[in-house]
């Protein structure tokens, strides 16, 4: 195509040769041999405008033809403006769709972590006797960090919210807590001052802490000398000795680390604490590194004293972004693959669109045939006009996509992880354009192999096309609605299973109410001795009474957390004993927990007893805290319903004691005092966990939730109750919300996905049934002769109907059987997001079904009148 | 034929009417070349000098033949149209 150097060279040598036997003949003839080359050389006319003029020819012969397919293909898509504009927005729709939900998938699953050689860092978890990761418990991490032999640095970490004042003004921010080796395993160091060193993770180490770009900038106006930067985190005073580059803010946003072990390291095996990450050394694999993880684990398993089922089993080694984003993997792939299959289905409308369009150009096709155009210049006209509507329909799809992904963000669940990493970006462009190119690519060839099949020139001379091939585009255009509705009838059923699940999600009953219910999220700081937790106790009593007086709170409770809010509850192992059992120190305590009937599970809960009131908690046997339950008198504690039956199925569980002290460090026994209805804890979908409330009064928590059942508007109690707490301390930060949206929030997940689904399910029915009212209409119209000439000899008008639909039906009975088994073998793979209903749940299948087939059965019928209002007269004439 | 006897010979037997100079003799070659009615190939001319001669392919033997037909179709149209009038 291109002038290569060789066919150049070639030419060259071919005028040159040329020029030589034209010399040579005129030398023959007398000339001399100066003048003969003079004389050859006038008559070649120039060497070097010869070879230019083929040049320009072959250049030119491309170019000119490409140009003017280009040229020829906007005037054909010119000639029906009204179809050319339906293509290119199905076109748009469907790619700007794909682009927008592709782009979450890369940001969220693809895209590599940003950090340096991030395919190196490494998560390790300890493995639970039921074989489900779990965090680590701090001497077990220890001696992993001590015995691998497979990562260069790895350290623990965990994240809370805390009160944090001494910045601009008291706040609560995500604070981390991380072992000095901690920066290390990410490659991250700071911008300013220094990193943690050994020294800082000791026990009784001064207190440091490094901060996060976005927080210096914020809080400490950017100063670049840090030796006044302090700030006061649970009462003790940190000074910051670093800051990090912008961007970095693992775990969970965090925008402060502080040093770990400042009050001495945990000495339990079973109390999980931390998550923990590794740096790979080189040169070792992730196999490597869990085999050596892995063996360390079994090793402390079987030498441990304590036991049990909170003590690890194993330990496992997973690449960072893999445990990241393990939960959304599933629901994020389903998403491609459904938008995938609107892709599909939009492309069948554009293919059938663009078949019925060449056939009505067969006779220019068979003209041009004539007059010297090969297929494959044919070929090339319809990949050109496929390229034209595709690339203008995937830049609006992209433009689009902008707007979609925004709309997605917006939506996400809050959950969602790496969410600050989607956007549209240079990858996300590159996949738009393969993606369009091969869609134009697909549907160019489709078209052009099926318009220039069979004889052309044969179409010229019979005017207008043989039965035979008639019949077999309309067979292929047929097939092409079946698949529609196939894949249709897939997304559909996709759509209906997640849609149910999410409607018998909503069914269950949470086991507390919603409305009306404002929450007060409050950190105070840790406390440890019993003179400052009692001033504890006092401040909330005082915040109980006072919150009360708001003109129409009528309930006013407390909790350590609320069902369903982030965080969640602790759980652990509690102990059955009576008075003269009691361990006098925590370390003692662990020594006892051995699976016997002596002990239990429970999640643990501090709260008051006006929390289950505003909730609407049922009290089911005995009472909850009462005004006598105070600091002087035995503690007392209420257990949930599932509790109750599991651990104490034939007994009366009220009168029994019990010892909880491993969760909040208060060794002193609880005595159960009554049961209480069962909550969902965590989601409507997982089933309620037994639970321990013990009295916020007796044994206060650092943070809690106060909820306020009120009839009054949000905003007044709100606002009267910050001034209520201000007036109490003005340093505790506050964070106000309603109950309900609390509770929304937990469902978001899962309206997300029905939502998106459901929107692709919708589209493409809307594309199927237009892409069955236009089959049958082409399929109309090509048969008007041959319905003109039966009406003619009599046919009633139903026989027309019936034989016109009855093609119809035929096509839609194939589509829909094939859906139907596609379903069957696809859904398989949502089973894990269902809720409440099987992944062959016979009423959606059914209900699905009929509405697919229904509005099939509508796109046929208005074409098949118009059938039967067919003049025979004209009809003959038709062509 | 090599591209210099080429144009000899077209202007032989039409008898002086087509005198094909080298100038819309080698891109119309390169042309016909490029779809696919002749083939190309080096070889030695009468007085053994190197040339390119170029032969008919299969392609080019159909295409000859319709642009036979066509143009026997073209002339009996105008011969017709001429006698008429």
């Amino acid at each position: 195509m291109f002038f290569t150097r060789r066919v150049d060279a070639d030419l060259e040598q071919e005028v040159h040769s040329h020029l030589e036997i034209l010399t040579e003949e005129k030398m023959r003839a007398g000339m001399p041999a100066a003048e003969a080359r003079r004389a050859a050389r006038i008559e070649l006319g120039g060497i070097e405008q010869v070879k230019e003029q083929v040049r320009e020819e072959r250049m030119g012969n491309w170019l000119h033809s490409v140009l003017s397919d280009c040229r020829y293909g906007l005037c054909q898509l010119r000639k029906n403006p009204g179809t050319t504009a339906v293509m290119i927005f199905t076109l748009a729709l469907a790619i700007g769709a794909s682009t927008a939900i592709f782009s979450v998938v890369y940001g969220v699953l693809l895209r590599p972590l940003p950090y340096a050689d991030a395919n190196r860092i490494m998560a390790v978890f300890e493995v639970t006797s039921k074989g489900r990761p779990s965090r680590l418990a701090d001497p077990n991490f220890d001696e992993f960090r001590d015995q691998n032999r497979s990562f260069g640095a790895i350290a623990k970490y965990d994240e809370n919210v805390r009160s944090v004042s001494g910045g601009a003004q008291p706040a609560r921010a995500m604070v981390a807590q991380v072992s000095p080796e901690f920066l290390g395993v990410f490659g991250v160091y700071p911008i300013l001052g220094r990193n943690f060193s050994d020294g800082d993770g000791k026990q009784g180490a001064a207190p440091t802490a490094v901060v996060s770009y976005g927080y210096w900038r914020q809080n400490f106006r950017a100063t670049v000398d840090l030796s006044q930067a302090h700030l006061k985190i649970d009462g003790a005073e940190y000074s910051v000795i670093g800051v990090l580059p912008d961007g970095f803010r693992f775990p969970a946003d965090a925008d402060l680390w502080l040093a770990a072990d400042l009050h001495g390291e945990g000495h339990s095996r079973t109390s999980h604490n931390y998550n923990a990450v590794g740096r790979l050394r080189d040169g070792v694999t992730v196999q490597q590194a869990n085999r050596d993880i892995s063996a360390i684990a079994r090793r402390i398993h079987d030498a441990a004293s304590e036991q049990g089922d909170y003590l690890l089993k194993d330990a496992m080694v997973l690449p960072l972004q893999d445990a990241i984003t393990r939960e959304a993997r599933l629901p994020l792939l389903v998403l491609l693959g459904a938008v995938g299959f609107l892709l599909l289905v939009a492309c069948a409308n554009v293919v059938n669109l663009l078949l019925a369009q060449a056939s009505v150009r067969e006779r220019e096709l068979a003209i041009r045939s004539a007059l010297g155009a090969g297929r494959g210049r044919l070929i090339r006209q319809f990949l050109t006009e496929a390229f034209l509507l595709s690339s203008v329909g995937g830049g609006l799809g992209v433009l689009g996509a902008f707007w979609g992904v925004a709309g997605l963000l917006a939506l996400a669940p809050e959950n969602l992880p790496r969410i600050e990493s989607v956007s549209i970006n240079i990858p996300v462009l590159v996949f738009a354009l393969v993606l369009s190119s091969a869609v134009a690519a697909g549907l160019g060839a489709f078209t052009a192999v099926r318009a220039t099949a069979g004889d052309l020139r044969k179409s010229l001379a019979e005017g207008g096309g043989g039965d035979a091939r008639s019949q077999r585009s309309q067979r292929v255009g047929q097939g092409i609605v079946g698949a529609q509705i196939a894949i249709t009838l897939v997304l559909g059923v996709g759509a209906g299973l997640l849609g149910r699940s999410l409607l018998k999600v909503l069914d269950v009953n949470p086991g507390f109410r919603v409305d009306k219910i404002v929450t007060m999220d409050v950190s105070l700081p840790w406390a440890e001795d019993p003179k400052a937790k009692a001033r504890q106790a006092i401040f909330y009593a005082n915040l109980m009474e006072r919150l009360k007086q708001i003109p129409g709170v009528r309930r006013v409770g407390a909790a350590s957390a609320l069902p369903m809010a982030e965080g969640g509850l602790a759980d652990g192992m509690f102990l059955v004993m009576t008075q003269n059992e009691i361990p006098t120190s925590l370390d003692d305590l662990g020594a006892l927990m051995r699976p016997q009937e002596r002990t239990g599970i429970a999640d643990f809960c501090a709260a008051t007893d006006g929390y289950f009131q505003a909730l609407r908690i049922p009290l089911l046997r005995g009472r909850i805290f009462e005004e006598s339950d105070d600091a002087n008198s035995p503690h007392v504690a209420v257990i949930s319903e599932s509790l109750a039956r599991e651990r104490w199925p034939n007994q009366n569980p009220i009168g029994q004691t019990i010892e909880f002290g491993n969760m909040d460090g208060d060794l002193r026994l609880l005595t159960i005092v009554g049961i209480v209805g069962d909550t969902h804890e965590y989601s409507l979908d997982t089933p309620a966990r037994p639970t321990v409330y013990v009295n916020l009064l007796q044994r206060p928590s650092p943070a809690v939730t106060v909820t306020m059942l009120s009839d009054a508007d949000t905003q007044s109690v709100t606002a009267a109750a910050r001034g209520i707490l201000q007036g109490l301390d003005s340093e505790i930060p506050v964070r106000f919300q309603t109950f309900s949206q609390v509770y929304s929030a937990s469902l978001r997940p899962r309206r997300f996905n029905v939502i998106l689904i459901g929107f692709f399910g919708i589209v493409a029915l809307l594309l199927a049934t237009a892409g069955v009212f236009g089959a049958m209409a082409y399929a109309v119209n090509r048969r008007t002769r041959e319905i003109g000439v039966r009406v003619a000899l009599g046919a009633s008008t139903g026989h027309v109907l019936r034989m016109v639909l009855g093609q119809g039906l035929r096509t839609i009975c194939v589509g829909v059987a094939t859906g139907i088994i596609g379903s069957l073998a696809l859904t398989r793979t949502v089973e894990s997001l269902l809720f409440g209903v099987t992944a062959n749940d016979p009423l959606t299948f059914g209900g699905v079904t009929l509405f697919l087939v229904g509005a099939a059965l509508v796109a046929c019928y208005v074409p098949a009148r118009r059938a039967t209002k067919v003049d025979p007269l004209v009809a003959l004439r038709h062509e | 034929m090599h591209g210099l006897g080429i144009s000899r010979r077209i202007q032989q037997i039409t008898g002086g009417t087509f005198v094909v100079k080298p100038g819309s003799l080698f891109p119309a070659l390169h042309r016909m070349e490029e779809e696919g009615w002749i083939t190309a190939f080096w070889g030695e001319s009468e007085n053994n000098r190197r040339a390119k001669y170029y032969r008919l392919s299969r392609a080019g033997l159909k295409q000859l033949e319709a642009e036979t037909k066509r143009w026997g179709r073209i002339t009996w149209a105008i011969a017709q149209a001429l006698e008429t009038s």
